[in-house]
């Protein structure tokens, strides 16, 4: 058994507060890196990824103890960011800061290339669809079928958003490094 | 470069994401839920004296009426104790007044109301 399934139990079966706080520490940077890419912004990232563990903490209870408790927390980050969006009532837009100061920003992560720099940025010009699914298929490696699950969405538009995203990605990427050659 | 090899590079860097360090959020985390678990338990503290009360009055008035009136003796509360026993009074009087199938319905709703804000 390993040591997060160890955690997992502990947290579900007794409701362990140190149990939880581990598997906090251990999952947050990938929630918070997939909800930075949803939200376009790090600080509206950060609060709804302390609602989706705070959630997760509530609802332990209905885990199924023995599955993937990785994709139980993207669901909860997703449905968190669907209810944020339901409430501001409006598309996020790339702000301003997000954009132009990636520099300041880089200094967030644990460690980013400047290819990885164009990358986030690059993905900020996608549909918060399209970036879920590529984020969780192509970052986080779960399957078609996971993500149609973790997202509640049909096998075919998950496969159609990411074949599209992937395209507009590519095309934002040459511009960006035609851009950096020019330069 | 064809197409093909653009998206095994894409591929690649996509594969890649960047971690946000944590910077405290794991701490802040914690306390919030720390925070949320003694809540629930002090609910549920809060919840089972109250339930407690309800079951000792529904069982004997008349005994709680004296334990009271003991209490309030012991706290030397002299100037309040006439308005606090006329008022224990009535109320005891008034709960007299009640079926017992009213207050098991009240306990009851408590027990569900409870529930409720456990699993919230």
């Amino acid at each position: 058994m390993t040591t997060e399934s160890l955690l997992i139990l502990k947290a579900v079966a007794r409701q362990d507060n140190d149990a939880f706080s581990a598997l906090v520490r251990m999952h947050q940077g990938k929630i918070r890196a997939y909800l930075v890419r949803l939200c376009k912004s790090y600080d509206l990232a950060d609060d709804i990824a302390q609602e989706t563990f705070l959630t997760a903490f509530r609802k332990l209870h209905s885990f199924n103890g023995t599955g993937n408790f990785s994709g139980w927390l993207f669901s909860i980050a997703h449905n968190c960011f669907l209810q944020h969006l339901r409430k501001v009532k409006r598309r996020l837009e790339v702000t301003e800061q997000f954009g132009t100061e990636q520099e300041i920003y880089a200094k967030k992560y644990e460690e980013i290339s400047t290819e990885q720099m164009d990358m986030e940025q690059a993905l900020t010009t996608l549909k918060p669809d399209e970036t879920a699914t590529i984020t969780l298929c192509h970052s986080f490696g779960f399957s078609h079928q996971e993500v149609s699950d973790i997202l509640a969405m049909p096998l075919g538009s998950v496969k159609s958003n990411i074949s599209r995203g992937k395209t507009k990605l590519k095309e934002q990427l040459t511009k960006t490094q035609g851009l950096e050659k020019a330069s | 470069m064809n197409d093909n090899s653009d998206f095994d590079e894409l591929d690649a860097l996509l594969a890649r994401p960047a971690m946000i360090i944590d910077a405290g959020f794991s701490e802040r985390v914690t306390q919030q839920t720390r925070n949320l678990h003694k809540t629930r338990r002090n609910l549920f503290l809060l919840i089972g004296l109250v339930w407690f009360v309800l079951i000792s009055i529904a069982a004997s008035p008349q005994a709680i009426t004296g334990d009271m009136i003991t209490l309030a003796q012991s706290l030397e509360i002299g100037s309040l104790y006439p308005t606090v026993i006329s008022h224990i009074q009535s109320a005891m009087a008034s709960l007299e007044q009640l079926p017992v199938a009213t207050i098991a319905a009240a306990i009851l709703s408590l027990a569900a109301v409870a529930g409720m804000a456990i699993r919230a």
